[in-house]
């Protein structure tokens, strides 16, 4: 058994009078990638946000209970600096947004946020991170080209990059290929694997077979609740419950 | 992290500076107006100052009398019929660009239209001395021309290219779908858009009517030129009058005692009048929404369109239409929002317009042909007025340019002033003072007031109070800041008639400007950039001026050349603050000047028509490098990549 990095403990969550999350209970391992899969508007995306506490940003959401995370405890107990969380649960989103400046600069962000300033120090970090997000290659010789004018993947691929400029423990990754062509979407999918060795990945998804072919374990969400959680192996083969069943085969959502 | 927290807290304390001065702006305003303006109204009496109608200030005169009905009257007339001839030409301009004119030229006169906005009021006042004028004595021997009907003609122009400009962006923002269903129904091209498109387009129509009469009312110089500045109640159009605008700027320089106290009582009632119009404005249009009420909205929108999507399979088309709609926020929140209402508004009374439109032609044969001659005539009036407006426009600029251009000479620009051989440097050097001042003062605590706004005050109470301050600043006449310019930095400041008394003014008078532009183009920054700025660790601070502010860029530069644009056309604050010193080029900012615009007012209004004609080509070339340098701006800002 391997230990736990998030461990999130009856979490409510309400956007206005809406009721989103209904106490959730969910722990994740060190070095497994986790997926999130539902229908929309199920609550996936807000307990993605609510791990690095990115709901702040929304107004009239209000967040009840636990999210531990090693080396933190309680995110949203007192004196947490939101700031250097942040910097440890990286995130990637929906739709690629690279910052409109160079590829350079758009990785360097992060690192200059914390206190890197120094070109020779940022220079390593930057070639390493793309390696690591597999695009160096295609990148290499214009870095001081705008980000905005790479293909939608590429900048995909940059904004993961960028996240793991800060040297996060923890990637969330919100549906980061469904705005991305096949190929593109192969290439994430390989690199979550790469990355699994030094991180955990949290990944919303709304392709299954995306999720059989990267996940260890998937949680099925349904309005504001998780109905099932386990290995994914088991899951997609043999699901316990029926919504979820139905879900997974495709007769209703 | 201490210091990033201390970063954060001294820069929201800074922004909530510089947004708080609008209201400290406004209040000190209203404070040092209502504190002189209402004693003196209590001194003559106030039913004698309002209802008074003899206006008597000589100086050295025994039996001085402050009755300000006539012009209250004045201002009331000139404006009415100014907006009456500028409205009824205007609407019919732009339904002309929307549907009649053809592609090939409609580009073309929407640049023109907007050219011709940036026009100072001035040069319209020139034209009216040296056209207008002269023709209306024509009319009769006995009528010197000055008067009700001249500056309601001059005002007219001057307010038609803010008319069109706000009514065909109404008349754009309607929804294709409804001119194709009324053409559907068998409705002819005119019947479609002057039935079903222009009401659909009302309240764009209403904020163009308030506005410009906000601007009529307001306006100095273009009126001062021309009205003639008899103060007598108006009996005939051909009267010589006066406003209340022309008579602050004609005698604030000379009066004293009681007669200057009257003058800025005339202020008071100039600005109660100004902030009951903008109220009044903001009830009728539409409420400006701020960022978060538009982002729950889109959230809102998405989270319905994705539970139709997931319970319905029928309505599948129209959500996706929804759906694309909501994105389309994103990209121009202003306008789409706008048309989303509209367009909602709409979809409510379709059933009812449809009913109307079959009733209309069901009617028997010669209803119909009635009709038809009807919306024929409609279509020949809206050729006819796009052509008169056009005409007055082009050939105000074309006669200036005609008139002015043989006496522009290296000599005139830039050579040494003497009596005999009057140039612009004094004007020139005065005037980049003047812009450098306002620019120094109204950037920094615009952008400042604009990122807060937008990005800090989400949560914040007073944000209200903030915004109604903003918009009260920018409905303020410039008359009136001249007035607080003249008692506030001139008096009080004891800075004297200086440059720096006139660019602070003008700053504060361009801070709306500024604010609205910079806000506008900080709320197109896509939110998901904050997101992704966010989730890497920054602080708020750093989000908003390593990632947000970038992108806002090109608005920025574009306010700043628009506070430019105006602080070069403006000459009501001037003439109150700066002392119009032609004939010395200033040595630094405590010493009086002059400007460009305030020359053409100064060779106008002492008959040097041609150096006035030859200075207004001078400005003319100016404003329009600035609009060059802005449409350029423009397209950057057009190619700019936000794909959102």
């Amino acid at each position: 058994m391997k230990e736990n990095i998030i461990e999130i403990k009856d979490v409510q969550l309400h956007y206005g009078n809406h009721h989103a999350l209904k106490s959730i209970n969910l722990s994740v391992s060190k070095c497994e990638i986790l997926a999130f899969i539902g229908p929309s508007g199920c609550g996936k995306s807000s307990l993605l946000r609510c791990i690095n506490r990115m709901n702040d940003l929304i107004d009239g959401c209000r967040v009840r209970g636990k999210v531990v995370i090693e080396g933190f405890g309680d995110i949203y107990g007192k004196g947490i600096d939101i700031n250097n969380l942040r910097k440890n649960v990286g995130m990637v989103f929906q739709k690629p947004n690279v910052f409109p400046m160079s590829i350079f600069d758009n990785i360097a962000f992060g690192p200059r946020t914390h206190g890197i300033k120094k070109k020779k120090d940022l220079d390593p970090i930057v070639e390493d991170s793309l390696k690591k997000a597999g695009i160096w290659q295609e990148v290499k010789d214009d870095l001081k080209k705008s980000a905005i004018s790479l293909s939608g993947g590429q900048q995909q691929r940059i904004c993961i990059a960028r996240a793991l400029a800060v040297q996060p423990k923890i990637l969330l990754m919100d549906e980061p290929t469904s705005s991305l062509d096949p190929i593109s979407t192969a290439i994430i999918e390989d690199l979550c694997e790469n990355l699994k060795i030094n991180y955990t990945i949290v990944i919303v998804t709304h392709n299954m077979q995306q999720a059989t072919r990267i996940s260890d374990k998937t949680a099925f969400f349904l309005n504001g609740e998780i109905l099932e959680f386990g290995e994914t192996t088991q899951i997609f083969s043999n699901p316990k419950n029926e919504k979820c069943e139905k879900y997974i085969t495709g007769r209703f959502g | 992290m201490m210091t990033v927290k201390l970063k954060d807290g001294i820069a929201k304390y800074f922004l909530l500076c510089s947004a708080a001065f609008s209201i400290v702006a406004l209040l000190a305003i209203a404070l040092f107006l209502f504190s002189r303006g209402i004693p003196a109204m209590a001194e003559i009496g106030l039913f004698k100052f309002l209802f008074g109608t003899v206006w008597h200030n000589n100086p050295g005169a025994t039996n001085q009398s402050y009755g300000v009905l006539p012009m209250i009257l004045g201002s009331i007339y000139v404006t009415a019929l100014a907006t009456m001839i500028g409205l009824t030409i205007g609407i019919f301009i732009a339904v002309f660009i929307f549907k009649f004119c053809p592609k090939k030229i409609r580009g073309i006169l929407e640049q023109l239209i907007n050219l011709l906005g940036g026009i100072p009021s001035v040069v319209f006042g020139l034209f009216g001395i040296l056209v207008v004028v002269p023709a209306l004595r024509q009319i009769s021997p006995t009528f010197v021309g000055e008067g009700i009907l001249a500056a309601s003609l001059i005002l007219s122009i001057m307010i038609l290219p803010t008319i069109v400009t706000i009514s065909l962006n109404s008349l754009k923002a309607v929804p294709r779908n409804f001119y194709e269903g009324a053409l559907a129904l068998g409705a002819t091209k005119e019947q479609s858009v002057f039935k079903v498109v222009l009401p659909a387009a009302k309240s764009g129509v209403y904020t163009a009517v308030v506005l410009s009469i906000g601007r009529a009312i307001g306006e100095t110089m273009a009126v001062i030129m021309v009205i003639g500045g008899s103060p007598q109640i108006p009996t005939s159009w051909l009267q010589s009058i006066d406003t209340l605008t022309a008579l602050i700027a004609r005698n604030s320089g000379e009066a004293s005692g009681l007669a200057f106290e009257a003058l800025i009582a005339c202020g008071v009632v100039l600005f109660v009048f100004t902030i009951l119009l903008n109220v009044f404005l903001m009830t009728v249009k539409i409420k400006r929404t701020n960022q978060s009420y538009k982002l729950t909205l889109k959230r809102h929108n998405e989270r319905q369109a994705q539970k139709l999507i997931d319970h319905t399979s029928f309505l599948h088309l129209r959500v996706a239409l929804l759906y694309k709609r909501t994105k389309f926020f994103i990209k121009y929140p202003f306008v789409k929002l706008g048309q989303f209402f509209v367009w909602l508004v709409v979809v409510c009374k379709l059933n009812v317009i449809c009913r109307q439109l079959s009733e209309l032609l069901d009617k028997n044969w010669r209803a119909e042909s009635r009709q038809k001659a009807w919306y024929a005539f409609l279509k020949v009036s809206s050729f006819f007025a796009a052509f008169l407006g056009v005409l007055a426009l082009v050939g105000l600029i074309l006669f200036i340019l005609i008139r002015g251009t043989p006496y522009v000479s290296w000599h005139f620009v830039f050579g040494k002033y003497t009596l005999d051989n009057p140039t612009l440097t004094p004007a020139i050097v005065g005037t980049l003072i003047l812009v450098g001042i306002a620019l120094c003062i109204s950037i920094p605590i615009g952008v400042g007031s604009a990122i807060f706004l937008s990005e800090y005050a989400r949560k914040a109470k007073g944000v209200k109070y903030i915004r109604l301050a903003i918009d009260s600043l920018a409905a303020i006449p410039s008359i009136v800041y001249g007035l607080f310019g003249f008692i506030f930095f001139v008096g009080l400041f004891g800075w004297s008639y200086s440059l720096l008394a006139g660019g602070v003014t003008l700053a504060i008078m361009t801070l709306p400007t500024v604010i609205r532009i910079t806000e506008e183009s900080l709320l197109t920054v896509p939110h998901i950039y904050r997101e992704g700025s966010v989730a890497l660790g920054a602080s708020k601070v750093r989000t908003t001026f390593k990632v947000v502010l970038p992108c806002a860029s090109v608005g920025i530069a574009s306010a700043l050349i628009q506070t430019v644009g105006r602080v070069i056309s403006e000459s009501a604050v001037l003439i109150l603050t700066i002392g119009l010193m032609v004939n010395i080029v200033p040595d630094g900012v405590m010493s009086p000047g002059t400007s460009l615009a305030l020359n053409i007012y100064y060779f106008g209004n002492f008959g040097s028509s041609d150096q006035a004609a030859a200075t207004c080509v001078v400005l003319l070339i100016v404003v329009l490098l600035l609009n060059l340098v802005l449409s350029f701006v423009g397209k950057r800002l057009g190619r700019n990549n936000f794909k959102y």
